[in-house]
C-alpha cells in the first residue's frame, strides 16, 4: 500500500470509529461500577499476559494523544472473516487502520492478537487457520508502522468458540480476531 | 505458572495396566453407555465364527462375560461373521462336550469355548479353545489366572489370539486408546488426556487441564505420548511419560507450536511451527532439539505423519485454494499432491502396511472419514458412510479399523470402523466430549 493510501484509510478509519465517540453512548454514566467493569475482554487470571482495556489498569491512564480508554473501545474490538479464508475484508483493514491510529498515538500500549476458527474440519488445520488469521491483522498493522515487538499473536483454533451453536450465524462470528490492548 | 494435577503412574517394569486397573477399576453397568456396535454396510462378509459363552459360577459381573467381550472386539474388526448365540444348538464348555455337527449345522467355520474356575481370593483361572468345526481340531488354546479387575483384559488377550490365528497378524483389541476428554461446568473446561482400553472401557487420567489439549501421538514403544497444550495462552508441545506422569516441553519456538506425529524409530517429531512466518513442516529431532524445516509454501502446511517407513511424510496444505494432502520426503523436497477429491481433505494418517491413507473429507455430505489408496495416481478419495460429522481419524494397528471423533447431534463420541465400512463400533461413554482418539502401536504387556 503507497503511503498516502496509508493516510486516506486512516483519515476514514478516525472519520468512522473515533469521532464518532464525541457524542457519549452510555446514557448510564452516574452509575460509576460500570465503566471500569465492563469488558468484552475475558481475563483469565491464569493467564499471564491477556489484558483488556477497561479492565482498570489502562482505564486510568490519560495518554498524551488524548486518548481515553472509552474513546478507543469505540473501534469494534473483533473483525471477522470467510470460511476457510484469512483474507481481510475493506471492512477490517478500516478497523485495523483505526486501531492502528489509536496505537501510533499510544506508543506504550502492546496488542494482543487472539485468532480464532469456526468448529468445521480438524482442530489441527483450524489452529494454523487461526494462527493465519491473526498474522494478517499484524501484518497489516505493520504496513501502519505498528512493530511487530509490541505485538503477540494467539491461536486459538476452534478451541473458544464465541458462540456455542453449530450453524451458519454461530461459524460466521466465531470465525474472527479479537483485538486486544 | 499454570497448575496441573497428575494422575502418577508408577510402574518400575512391573505390569502397568494390572496396578493401575487394581488401583482404579469400578464396576459399571452395561446399557446406553456401553459398547454398543452397527453394522453400517450392506451384504455382511467375514469368517463365520461362534462364541460360546464361558461357564463359570458366581461370575462376579455380567460385564465380564468374555464371550460378550470377545464377540464385539471380533464383530468390531469386520473380519468375522460372528452367528449370534440365539442359534447355538449346545453350548459347550469343554472339549469332550463339542458336538462338531451342531456347529457345522449353523455353518460356523470356527468355535470358541471356555471355562472360568474361581481359584478363590480373587483369582480365576479362564481358559479358551479355538476349535476348526471343518477338520475337528483346536487351533489355539490358552489359560490364564487374573483378578476380577483383569477379566477384560483376558478377554481382550483372548480376541488378539483368535484375530491372530484366523487373519495372521497381531490383534488390535489388548491395546490402548489415547484420546481427550472435555467437561464443562459453570466454572469452565477440564480438559483430560486419558488412555483406555480398546473399547473405551477403564478410561485413565494422565493429564488434567483446564487448556485445550490436542493432538495426542504415540512413541512407537508406547511409553510416551507427545501432545499439544494451549497453556500460558501459547501453542506448546509436551512429551509425557506415560508411566511415571513425568513431562517434559519440546523446545519451544516464536509462534505456532503443533501438530506432533512421532517418528517410526521414535527419534522424531515431525511438527507445524510457524516462527518463519507462516504455518510450515519441521522435523524436530528430540534428542538434538534442532528443528529441520521441510515445506517453504505461503499457505498453511500442517498435520504431518509418517510413512511406517519413515521415508515420507504426508500433510495437509492449503496451497491449492482448498485443504488437500500431500507427501514430501522427510528429509526434504518437492512436495507431491495426493488428493483431487472433494473440497475439503485434511488430518492424514497412514495405515501401518503403508498401502492406505484415511483423512478427513468433506465431499457435500459433511465431515466425513476418506480412505485413499496409494499408488492411485487417480487423486479418488472415497467416503466412509457413518451417521456423524467427523473431525480426527487413525488406523488400528493391524489396519482393519480406523478409530474416530464423531459428533451426532450434540454429542461427541468415540467410534471405531472397520475399514470395509460394514460395522461401527461406538466406544464406552462416560460424560462430556471426546476428541481425537490415537492406538497404541503396542500392547503393555509385550
Amino acid at each position: 500500500m503507497r503511503l498516502n493510501n496509508i493516510h486516506l484509510t486512516l483519515m476514514l478509519a478516525s472519520a468512522l470509529f473515533i469521532t464518532a465517540c464525541s457524542t457519549p453512548q452510555k446514557p448510564a454514566e452516574d452509575e460509576p461500577s460500570t465503566a471500569a467493569t465492563e469488558t468484552e475482554v475475558s481475563v483469565d487470571d491464569q493467564s499471564a499476559t491477556t489484558t483488556g482495556i477497561g479492565s482498570g489498569e489502562s482505564g486510568s491512564s490519560d495518554l498524551e494523544g488524548g486518548q481515553s480508554s472509552e474513546e478507543v473501545t469505540n473501534i469494534p474490538r473483533v473483525v471477522y472473516f470467510e470460511y476457510d479464508s484469512s483474507n481481510l475484508n475493506q471492512e477490517v483493514q478500516l478497523i485495523i487502520a483505526a486501531h492502528a491510529l489509536v496505537l501510533s498515538q499510544n506508543q506504550d500500549w502492546n496488542i494482543v492478537l487472539e485468532g480464532h476458527a469456526d468448529e468445521r474440519g480438524t482442530r489441527e488445520y483450524n489452529l494454523a487457520l487461526s494462527q493465519e488469521r491473526a498474522q494478517a491483522v499484524a501484518d497489516l498493522m505493520q504496513v501502519y508502522s505498528i512493530g511487530l515487538d509490541r505485538i503477540q499473536l494467539v491461536s486459538y483454533g476452534e478451541e473458544e468458540p464465541a458462540v456455542l451453536e453449530s450453524n451458519e450465524e454461530a461459524w460466521a462470528k466465531n470465525r474472527r480476531v479479537e483485538i486486544l490492548y | 505458572m499454570a497448575k496441573y494435577t497428575w494422575q502418577k503412574h508408577i510402574g518400575h517394569g512391573l505390569a502397568w495396566w494390572l496396578m493401575i486397573v487394581l488401583s482404579i477399576f469400578r464396576l459399571e453397568s452395561a446399557g446406553a453407555q456401553g459398547v454398543t456396535i452397527e453394522v453400517t454396510g450392506g451384504a455382511y462378509s467375514g469368517i463365520p465364527i461362534s462364541v460360546v459363552p464361558f461357564s463359570i459360577n458366581g461370575l462376579p459381573d455380567p460385564n465380564l462375560q468374555p464371550a460378550d467381550i470377545i464377540e464385539s472386539n471380533l464383530r468390531a474388526s469386520g473380519r468375522f461373521d460372528v452367528i449370534p448365540e440365539e442359534q447355538h444348538l449346545s453350548r459347550p464348555d469343554a472339549l469332550n462336550e463339542v458336538n462338531f455337527r451342531d456347529w457345522r449345522l449353523i455353518k460356523s467355520e470356527v468355535l470358541v469355548i471356555g471355562n472360568i474356575v474361581n481359584l478363590g481370593n480373587d483369582r480365576y483361572e479362564v481358559r479358551f479353545r479355538l476349535l476348526d468345526v471343518f477338520s475337528e481340531t483346536q487351533l489355539v488354546g490358552k489359560k490364564f489366572v487374573v483378578p476380577t479387575n483383569n477379566m477384560r483384559q483376558a478377554a481382550h488377550q483372548i480376541s488378539d489370539a483368535i484375530y491372530e490365528q484366523m487373519i495372521g497378524r497381531p490383534g488390535d483389541f489388548d491395546k490402548a486408546i489415547a484420546f481427550v476428554n472435555v467437561r464443562s461446568t459453570e466454572e469452565g473446561k477440564t480438559y483430560r488426556l486419558q488412555i483406555a482400553d480398546s473399547d473405551g472401557w477403564n478410561p485413565k487420567t494422565i493429564l488434567e487441564s483446564p487448556y485445550a489439549i490436542l493432538s495426542p501421538s504415540w512413541s512407537p514403544d508406547a511409553s510416551r505420548i507427545a501432545y499439544v497444550s494451549l497453556e500460558d495462552n501459547k501453542t506448546r508441545i509436551f512429551i509425557q511419560n506415560v508411566w511415571t506422569g513425568e513431562r517434559t516441553a519440546v523446545n519451544e519456538f516464536e509462534g505456532l507450536n503443533t501438530a506432533p506425529s512421532w517418528s517410526p524409530d521414535g527419534r522424531k517429531l515431525a511438527l507445524t511451527l510457524s516462527r518463519d512466518g507462516n504455518p510450515e513442516i519441521y522435523v524436530y529431532d528430540i534428542a538434538t532439539k534442532l528443528a529441520k524445516r521441510i515445506t517453504r509454501h505461503t499457505a498453511i502446511d500442517t498435520e504431518a505423519t509418517w510413512s511406517p517407513d519413515g521415508d515420507t511424510l504426508i500433510f495437509t496444505s492449503g496451497r491449492a485454494g482448498r485443504p488437500h494432502i500431500y507427501s514430501v520426503p522427510a528429509h526434504g523436497g518437492q512436495p507431491t499432491r495426493l488428493t483431487r477429491d472433494g473440497s475439503y481433505n485434511a488430518g492424514p494418517t497412514f495405515s501401518l502396511d503403508g498401502q492406505h491413507i484415511a483423512m478427513i473429507t468433506n465431499q457435500g455430505n459433511g465431515y466425513k472419514i476418506g480412505l485413499y489408496s496409494v499408488g492411485d495416481g487417480s487423486g479418488t478419495v472415497t467416503e466412509l458412510s457413518t451417521a456423524g460429522e467427523e473431525e480426527f481419524v487413525r488406523f488400528s494397528p493391524s489396519g482393519d479399523m480406523l478409530v474416530f471423533a464423531t459428533t451426532v447431534g450434540n454429542q461427541s463420541r468415540l467410534s471405531t470402523i472397520s475399514v470395509n465400512g460394514q460395522v461401527q463400533r461406538f466406544l464406552k461413554y462416560e460424560d462430556g466430549a471426546y476428541r481425537e482418539p490415537t492406538w497404541s502401536p503396542i500392547s503393555f504387556n509385550q
